[in-house]
């Protein structure tokens, strides 16, 4: 293994292979993470989002490749990688401890931490009680002070599998909204979800898993900056729906029933649009805003075709 | 290699449950040390011990009844026949003499007849003849009256003979003695005994020693012994031998030697002599002079159990005597293989009526009557019972439990990625964990260790032979017992992912030992045998804990040591593949 622990990228994977048998597992997983970036993984459940960010804690032994953090082989150097890394597990389970107050203290034990401050001020944001009985803890407090934790030594990487999942949507926000945080501070994130609109709102890049593969990386900024709008049309009149299908317009979808059509078009074409639809009894106009969700349907739909 | 934080994190997770345990393990053990060294252990045994001890002295008193009848027996027929022969020889010796006195009278001059060499009775008569010979008055007018002074009367040579067949059977008696040990010579103790055992039948007025076994415990003396009848027999048809061997003179003969013999057996068993060497011989089983008495072994008890055991062997002998003899003809009676048989039968019988206690019960339960004597209760159940089974079960349960949180509860929950996130080894953290099994269970013995010995010095008495090395060795086998099964739990432990598995392999295995041990004592030889299941003994070669050698320990032998060393292997063995294993495997955390 080189060195290349001086200007090298946070989380490198090179055709990680974890195979569990059956089709089960990950397969020949590519990606780094630069310095600052924030990476999503959205996938169905069982697709491989948890194995992979297992293998960059080096808790399991990839079956080929490998996962480097800041440079060093995951597996190998997992106890020193570790103390760069801020971990959420996606299932929580606390060591058989009293309160909050006593994991979080030892947790800094281990950490070989003494100021406690910031954890506090983490605390203070997240308005957690951390004198509760952790046994007792509901899903929420469970996963503030599981964040706490992971944030408790101020590390440059945070790994999250799933950490808003179960959270009512309040306490989701709250919860982005630390992340986003830790984000602009210039920490390198990974996190994986299954919900599309958390990462639409927070990712650099946003990487589709399935059945073990990587589908698709998408840079947020294509979707976002994307060069054609889709336009959604309804007529009153059926004469100005039938006139309308035959202006030189690229008609993605067409709903005959109530007059709609769904149009795409160049963002420098719109102006056009609207020109031309002053002739037409316009019963309902709206923009379809294009989503990661969208995004990644089409993808998979394009992949499925091409499989049949 | 040793995290701290993760020892500190473990005896917070787990303390509350080790402090449980260890209470509950040491009250227990409290509990059965104080209770069971109370006293009534030792009440159970010292009776078994005296129901063994009585049983073989009684045994050996009907032995000897038997013994001292038969040599009566044997004795008063032989004196019949010493005195046929002297009354006889007398008899003969008394016609020379007329005859030489008829000679010298009359003025000749004839010599004295010698009496036979070894004829006790000739001897005698020649003595008082020559004394009253010597004693002729020189005076012939006081010839006549000296001349029927001559001691020659029908008494005096019934007396001459009697007497010398007195000497005679002396004689036979301590013959027979040195045939049956050359060490029997002549007033040896054993000697005297035969001999008194037949005096004692036929005149038991010619021993001082005999006559005071009746004196002293206000017995008559049994009448003269009857020679009339034989005197009747020799002067008429000379039918003597016919009248001997008679039923009328035997059954006259067994009666006396009946009642001779029991006298003879308890007047010796109560003399202070004999009861002091007695009671010093069985003082190794805790027999004291106080406790003898209680045995009532009196005059009047030992005269009665042996004249039973006479009259019952009696009877039995002419049984069998009278199956023997419908197998022979009369005339084969005399035959060697007839005298065998007679001889045979004999001995069987005797065995059989003076058996002790422990001979007449089946060999299994007289070996456990036996055990139970030489059992030490207190060891038994503090070492076997407690220390290796009940007192295993509670630090069983703990240490299945707490290994089981130590890894694979931890993996599973997955609390265990909170402490491989901060930076520690997975090699630190098996090792920590690992340290805290095991010091946690050298705590818990410690506790017992001293609680042990308190409660032993709280009951410590003579009656109880376990010693405080004993006791400290019986801790450090728990412990190091407790090692080995920390082992297979940590193993498992280290091993699954899920605690379900480890708890059912590792905590199955162990209590599958637990179990083959509680079945196994059934079948182990700390048990007397008449409890004792042998099929159950199997089980114990399936235990783990059979290594723990309490019978060794407590016997003070060695070999507790190899086994120990086993123990202590194999706990290691599996705590460095366990710990192996827990580095090299997936977690999914």
């Amino acid at each position: 293994m080189e060195d290349k622990s001086t200007n090298v990228d946070p989380i490198v994977i090179e055709h990680l292979t974890k195979d569990y048998g059956e089709g089960r597992g990950i397969f020949d997983f590519n990606f780094t993470i630069k310095k600052g970036e924030m990476m999503g993984f959205v996938g169905t459940n069982g697709s491989g989002k948890t194995t992979t960010i297992r293998s960059i804690m080096g808790f399991i032994k990839p079956t080929s490749g490998h996962a480097y953090v800041n440079g060093k082989e995951a597996y190998e150097h997992a106890s020193e990688n570790t103390k760069h890394i801020g971990y959420v597990p996606g299932e929580i389970g606390f060591p058989d401890l009293k309160t909050g107050t006593n994991f979080l203290k030892s947790q800094a034990e281990f950490l070989g931490l003494k100021d406690m401050s910031y954890a506090n001020e983490l605390i203070k944001k997240l308005q957690l009680d951390p004198r509760a009985n952790l046994k007792r803890m509901s899903k929420g407090m469970k996963q503030k002070t599981a964040l706490v934790s992971s944030l408790i030594n101020n590390p440059d990487i945070l790994l999250f599998d799933e950490p808003t999942t179960g959270l009512d949507p309040l306490m989701r926000l709250a919860f982005m909204d630390i992340i986003k945080e830790e984000h602009k501070k210039g920490k390198t994130i990974l996190m994986s979800s299954h919900m599309f609109n958390e990462m639409e709102d927070t990712c650099d890049r946003v990487a589709l898993i399935n059945n073990g593969h990587i589908i698709d990386i998408v840079d947020m900024k294509d979707i976002r900056n994307r060069p054609v709008k889709d336009f959604k049309i309804e007529f009153n009149k059926k004469e100005d729906y039938e006139k309308f299908k035959k202006l030189d317009y690229k008609i993605i979808r067409d709903q005959v029933e109530y007059n709609q059509v769904t149009v795409e078009l160049k963002k420098e074409d719109t102006s056009k649009l609207f020109n031309d639809l002053k002739n037409y009894d316009v019963k309902f106009f709206s923009e379809v805003k294009y989503t990661l969700e969208k995004y990644f349907k089409e993808i998979l739909l394009k992949k499925e075709n091409k499989n049949v | 290699m040793f995290s701290k934080a993760l020892y500190k994190q473990s005896w917070k997770a787990n303390g509350i449950m080790w402090s449980i345990i260890t209470f509950a393990v040491c009250f227990m053990l409290a509990c059965v040390m104080l209770i069971s060294g109370s006293g009534s252990i030792g009440n159970m045994k010292q009776s078994i011990e005296d129901t063994i001890i009585t049983g073989e002295i009684d045994a050996q008193m009907e032995s000897r009844s038997i013994n001292y009848y038969s040599i009566a027996t044997d004795g008063e027929q032989k004196f019949d026949e010493y005195f046929v022969k002297n009354f006889k020889s007398v008899k003969t010796y008394d016609a020379l003499v007329t005859n030489y006195l008829t000679q010298k009278l009359s003025g000749v001059d004839a010599e004295f007849p010698t009496p036979q060499q070894d004829d006790n009775a000739q001897g005698l008569y020649a003595l008082a003849t020559q004394t009253w010979l010597q004693s002729m008055p020189t005076d012939p007018s006081a010839l006549a009256t000296w001349q029927t002074q001559r001691p020659n009367t029908n008494e005096q040579l019934v007396t001459y003979a009697y007497k010398a067949s007195l000497t005679n059977l002396q004689k036979y008696e301590q013959e027979k003695a040195l045939q049956i040990n050359e060490n029997y010579v002549k007033d040896s103790d054993e000697s005297n005994e035969i001999v008194g055992a037949s005096i004692c039948a036929v005149d038991p007025s010619a021993n001082d020693t005999i006559k005071e076994l009746y004196t002293n415990n206000n017995e008559t003396l049994p009448s003269m012994y009857d020679v009339n009848s034989l005197l009747a027999h020799i002067t008429e048809e000379n039918d003597v031998f016919e009248y001997r061997t008679s039923d009328e003179r035997l059954s006259y003969l067994r009666e006396r030697a009946q009642n001779s013999s029991a006298v003879y057996l308890a007047g010796n068993m109560t003399t202070e002599k004999n009861k002091t060497a007695l009671i010093n011989a069985l003082s190794s089983y805790g027999v004291t002079p106080e406790k003898y008495e209680t045995f009532g072994y009196t005059f009047s008890s030992i005269n009665h159990t042996a004249q039973t055991t006479i009259v019952s062997y009696q009877g039995r002998f002419d049984y069998e005597l009278d199956l023997i003899n419908k197998k022979y003809t009369p005339e084969q009676r005399t035959s060697e293989a007839y005298l065998n048989e007679v001889k045979e039968m004999n001995e069987k019988l005797t065995k059989d009526l003076s058996n002790s206690l422990l001979d007449s019960l089946p060999k299994e339960v007289s070996d456990a009557l036996e055990e139970v004597g030489q059992m030490d209760l207190y060891s038994l159940i503090v070492g076997s019972i407690f220390y290796k089974m009940a007192g295993l079960l509670l630090p069983i349960i703990y240490m299945i439990m707490v290994a089981n949180n130590l890894i694979a509860g931890q993996v599973d929950s997955g609390s265990m990625a909170y402490v491989l996130s901060t930076s520690t080894k997975r090699k630190q953290v098996v090792f920590t964990q690992a340290t805290f099994l095991v010091t946690s269970l050298l705590a818990m013995f410690t506790c017992t260790t001293i609680t042990s010995a308190i409660c032993l010095s709280i009951v410590k008495t003579e009656t109880i032979t376990l010693t405080y090395s004993e006791l400290i060795l019986l801790n450090v086998g728990a412990f190091v017992t407790m090692f080995a099964l920390s082992g297979i739990s940590f193993l498992a432990s280290c091993w699954f992912n899920r605690s379900k598995y480890s708890m059912s392999i590792g905590g199955g295995l162990n209590m599958f030992f637990l179990v083959a041990t509680m079945l196994g004592l059934f079948g182990s030889k700390v048990l007397p045998s008449v409890v004792r299941l042998n099929a159950l003994n199997f089980f114990n070669y399936t235990s783990l804990i059979s290594l723990f050698d309490v019978i060794s320990i407590l016997d003070g032998t060695t070999a507790f040591i190899w086994k120990f060393a086993i123990l202590i292997v194999v706990g290691l063995i599996c705590y460095i593949v366990g710990s192996i294993k827990f580095q090299k495997k997936d977690l999914p955390l």
